[in-house]
């Protein structure tokens, strides 16, 4: 099982960086994302810097979802079946790809936040702080990653999958948004420390999608 | 009484009575359709023995 | 020969159909548990808005607007933990395999919707609550965001319901996004509450919901609960009824097709 999701992940992330559709479409998309905030709440820097933490986890939720798009339209374009029929065993492939997108969201929200740290002029506040925020950042991914990747599949052969996921992955991710966003908050403002509990959510998060998940891939995958 | 308390309770009869009357009309119809599949269904049946 | 064997399979076919078709109808018409559910609900709504609206007292605090509380709690517990209650439970009996059966994902389906209708009526009738007693109409009140973000959950699952595969596929689906969903309740739920102590607006909501009532206004208050749950297994009959015929109704359908078929040249 882990080693059929070692493949997976190795598959998926040597995918990636061939295409680099990642590094050249959705790393500026978040830059646009960025600006676009930059127009709605600038250009006076302070209403910036207050919501950073909100407004990079927002982009790191919207960008997460085209990285689970992309994940799961690779295996689409080889038909949906190809990973039935290739003898894996589904909750590995499932661990894999839940591991690959993490690892890809992982680096869209590091560069989102430095980039922030740039642009909206906040820095980065204490080396516990960022530390923390590193690992937030990591376990935010996986619990992302984890949901994103079983509704994606579980829209593999649909028409109108482009809507669906958003309106069942923005609700059911709303609170690692939440988490996350506090969690982020003294790294950027400098005021306060991480609260623990927040970061505990966030491991009970990805905890809870990424085990529901590798358990319920297999019946979703069923038929096809 | 004031206009919050009727606005609320107009807006919750009106629901839920819309809703059932929606469930009720759906239910209907599917059964009138079925009604008529059987009746149609009588029909060939009888045909069939006719020509036999 | 061959056409003599195949008017008799065909008719053998009928009947079949329409025992079938007859069965259900009997099955999804008129019967006694249908009518006290429904006479009791229509009974039970007529007495609480007569007593509701007209015969208990006036609350020295609120007024009026305590007439709304014979309305929104009864109608939030129907929606949270009746109707959702009940979707969570018949999805994971459906995803447990020893009581797997497709009963239990038509009951998930009804029960999200009704889950929904009521679950709108609670935010609708809390907001207008929130007007009168706080001047807003919206906080982002633990509970309050909560409901939110399940309406809008229950809404996604109800859009993937309609979503086409096999019956299997399609009953997994459904049964896993319900699982999600309650995975999602009680995490939100504990962070919206932490969000919230942390920043400390919410404590104005707290008064109101703890005076000492008078007797007729806690009865009241009972009889509206009895009637909401009453609306809400009569309503899951007939939703269930619908489902059942949609059933036979596509298999006639089906069979409708493949007889004009064969009956091609």
């Amino acid at each position: 099982m882990f080693r059929d999701g070692l493949t997976i992940v190795k598959k998926d992330l040597k995918i990636e960086i061939r295409s680099k559709v990642l590094m050249m479409q959705v790393l500026p998309l978040t830059g646009a994302i960025l600006i676009i905030f930059g127009f709605a709440l600038g250009p006076d820097l302070n209403p910036l810097r207050q919501n950073a933490a909100g407004l990079i986890w927002v982009s790191v939720l919207l960008c997460s979802m085209l990285a689970v798009q992309r994940s799961i339209a690779v295996e689409r374009d080889c038909g949906g079946e190809a990973l039935r029929l290739s003898g894996y065993d589904l909750a590995g492939v499932f661990m894999g790809k839940a591991m690959a997108v993490a690892i890809e969201i992982f680096f869209i929200g590091i560069a989102t936040m430095s980039i922030t740290a740039i642009v909206f002029n906040t820095g980065l506040h204490g080396v516990s702080n960022i530390l923390t925020e590193i690992l937030v950042m990591a376990v935010a991914s996986l619990a992302l990653s984890s949901a994103g990747i079983i509704f994606g599949a579980m829209f593999i052969s649909s028409s109108t999958s482009e809507t669906l996921l958003p309106l069942i992955y923005l609700p059911l991710t709303s609170p690692v948004l939440l988490a996350a966003t506090k969690a982020s908050l003294p790294t950027f403002t400098g005021v306060g420390s991480i609260k623990l509990i927040w970061v505990v959510i966030l491991f009970l998060l990805a905890v809870a999608y990424f085990s529901v998940g590798s358990i319920s891939f297999e019946p979703l995958l069923e038929d096809y | 009484m004031n206009a919050y308390v009727v606005a609320g309770y107009t807006i919750a009869i009106v629901s839920i009575a819309g809703y059932s009357m929606n469930l009720i009309f759906r239910r209907k119809a599917l059964r009138n359709r079925l009604q008529k599949a059987k009746l149609e269904l009588e029909r060939i049946s009888k045909d069939n023995r006719n020509d036999n | 020969m061959t056409s003599i064997l195949e008017t008799e399979n065909s008719d053998n076919q009928t009947q079949k159909e329409i025992t079938l078709i007859e069965n259900i109808l009997k099955k999804t018409g008129p019967s006694y548990t249908k009518y006290i559910l429904g006479i009791g609900s229509v009974l039970t709504a007529c007495l609480t808005i007569w007593l509701g609206l007209f015969i208990t007292p006036k609350d020295e605090h609120l007024g009026n607007t305590v007439r709304l509380l014979y309305v929104h709690p009864p109608v939030a517990w129907a929606a949270l933990y009746l109707a959702f209650g009940t979707t969570t439970l018949a999805s994971l009996l459906w995803l447990w395999p020893k009581t797997r059966s497709y009963f239990w994902d038509k009951i998930a389906g009804a029960s999200a919707e009704i889950g929904v209708l009521y679950l709108a009526l609670t935010l609708v009738t809390g907001s207008i609550w929130g007007r009168t007693t706080w001047g807003v109409w919206w906080t982002w009140d633990a509970r309050l965001t909560l409901t939110a973000v399940l309406l809008v959950l229950y809404i996604a699952y109800l859009a993937i319901r309609q979503l086409d595969g096999s019956d299997k596929t399609k009953a997994n689906r459904n049964a896993i996004t319900a699982l999600f969903a309650a995975i999602d309740v009680p995490i939100v739920h504990f962070s919206v509450l932490w969000w919230n102590t942390l920043h400390q607006t919410a404590s104005v909501l707290t008064p109101g919901l703890h005076l000492t009532v008078p007797l007729s206004m806690g009865l009241t208050m009972g009889l509206g609960f009895l009637c909401t749950t009453l609306i809400w297994g009569w309503m899951m009959k007939v939703r269930y009824d619908i489902e059942l015929l949609k059933v036979v109704d596509s298999e006639i359908e089906l069979q409708r097709a493949i007889m004009q078929r064969r009956n091609e040249p």
